[in-house]
């Protein structure tokens, strides 16, 4: 009896203090990781969707505070918003939703054409999917059939009657896309004058 | 006692430098080798992980009962590896890119709980730290040596920079995984003749 109580006391100390001292390092290279994964995750996909900007849209983002823009209703969310200029006119946004794929969640950056009230195009960044099944969600020929979509209206793939090519075998994922684009279209829709108001003025 | 602490370091860069001579950890040595730099990452990576293991396990030796001791062990490494993972993650992004699943798999490297098992569980605390440092030197030097290998004959370039001449055709058979079961043999090849001929 003493020894199981023994054994049960140690191992839970030390799993106690390892899981203080992760719950430490997390929290201390949290800043320091998010950059890292904006530099070299969301940056290049932020500079693709946004090509042709001006300035750097890395630079601008502009935190939006929205209430109950994703899930948890009624909370208080932050939202990152990056900014395109063209000729100092504001041309383009970029932001990221995420969606609902086969391995977890995707995360998808989304360019919209302010003028224009139109998709410039999308950018995937993190997943989980298959590799070389739901994984080539990333890949270009895919992402194209998002360019020029309206704003007023929904991203389905051609088997839900949209027009969007599905990655064939993985017809979850490119659902999941999709889904994170007309969420993207509804969010920009509700929350339109906060967010042009958040990047009204440069710097 | 300083000349076991001398001793203990340098078993681990040859008597038991760990891919050739225990030829344990495998896995990581033949997939993260495609070059010098992803090979030295990772060495280093497993030699952090195993250096502060080797400590703790040591310092904790007369405490772990011995029936959970290999729960205590894996928990332990975990929590270093998860470390190494967020620090990489952090200021390394490009490299904990590339070497992807193998930061994860250090948990149940052999060579690492191998240590503590056979290790750092019964001496004490600054012998284990010098066993942990030369195992896991021998682990770097035998990954980037190997990596260098595959990168100069399989790319024509050593850490990214060009050192074969224009005129070298990459022989990419070298990159790819038959190539580092090859060039893997070739050495143990070689490390056995070397060896037989230093004890004849």
């Amino acid at each position: 009896m003493r020894e199981i109580l023994r054994m049960i006391v140690v191992l839970a100390v030390i799993t106690g203090v390892s899981g203080v001292l992760l719950a430490g390092v997390n929290q201390g290279t949290k800043d320091q990781r998010k950059r890292q994964l904006l530099q070299y995750v969301k940056g290049p996909a932020i500079s693709e969707v946004l090509a042709g900007s001006e300035n750097q849209p890395l630079d601008d983002v502009k935190e939006l505070e929205v209430e109950g823009a994703e899930e948890g209703q009624g909370a208080v969310s932050v939202v990152d918003i990056f900014p395109a200029y063209k000729s100092d006119e504001l041309w383009a946004v970029a932001f990221e939703v995420t969606g609902k794929g086969y391995g977890g969640d995707i995360g998808v950056i989304v360019g919209i054409d302010v003028a224009a009230e139109k998709l410039l195009g999308i950018g995937i960044t993190a997943h989980k999917e298959t590799p070389g099944l739901g994984a080539r969600i990333r890949e270009k020929g895919f992402r194209s059939g998002f360019a020029g979509l309206e704003l007023g209206g929904e991203a389905k793939v051609k088997a839900d009657g949209g027009g969007v090519d599905a990655v064939s075998g993985a017809t979850i994922s490119s659902r999941g896309v999709c889904t994170a684009v007309t969420e993207a279209f509804e969010f920009y829709r509700e929350n339109k004058k906060e967010i042009l108001a958040s990047v009204a003025d440069r710097g | 006692m300083e000349g076991s602490l001398v001793q203990e370091f340098k078993k681990g860069l040859w008597e038991e430098i760990p891919p050739f001579r225990l030829v344990l950890g495998l896995c990581p040595v033949l997939a993260v080798t495609k070059a010098a730099d992803t090979g030295l990452g990772m060495g280093i990576a497993a030699t952090f992980v195993l250096v502060f293991s080797n400590v703790i396990v040591s310092m904790l030796r007369n405490v772990i009962p011995n029936k959970v001791r290999i729960a205590c062990y894996i928990v332990v490494i975990a929590t270093f590896v998860v470390v190494t993972e967020l620090v990489m993650q952090a200021y390394t992004y490009p490299l904990y890119e590339a070497l992807g699943i193998f930061i994860p798999l250090i948990v149940v490297n052999c060579i690492i709980l191998g240590r503590a098992e056979a290790f750092a569980g019964k001496n004490p605390v600054l012998l284990s730290a010098a066993d942990g440092l030369g195992i896991g030197l021998g682990f770097t030097l035998s990954l980037t040596f190997l990596g260098s290998l595959r990168e100069i004959f399989g790319a024509g370039t050593l850490f990214g920079q060009a050192v074969m001449g224009a005129s070298f055709e990459p022989f990419t058979f070298m990159v790819q995984a038959p190539g580092a079961f090859v060039c893997l043999g070739i050495l143990l090849g070689l490390m056995n003749i070397v060896e037989a001929i230093r004890t004849r």
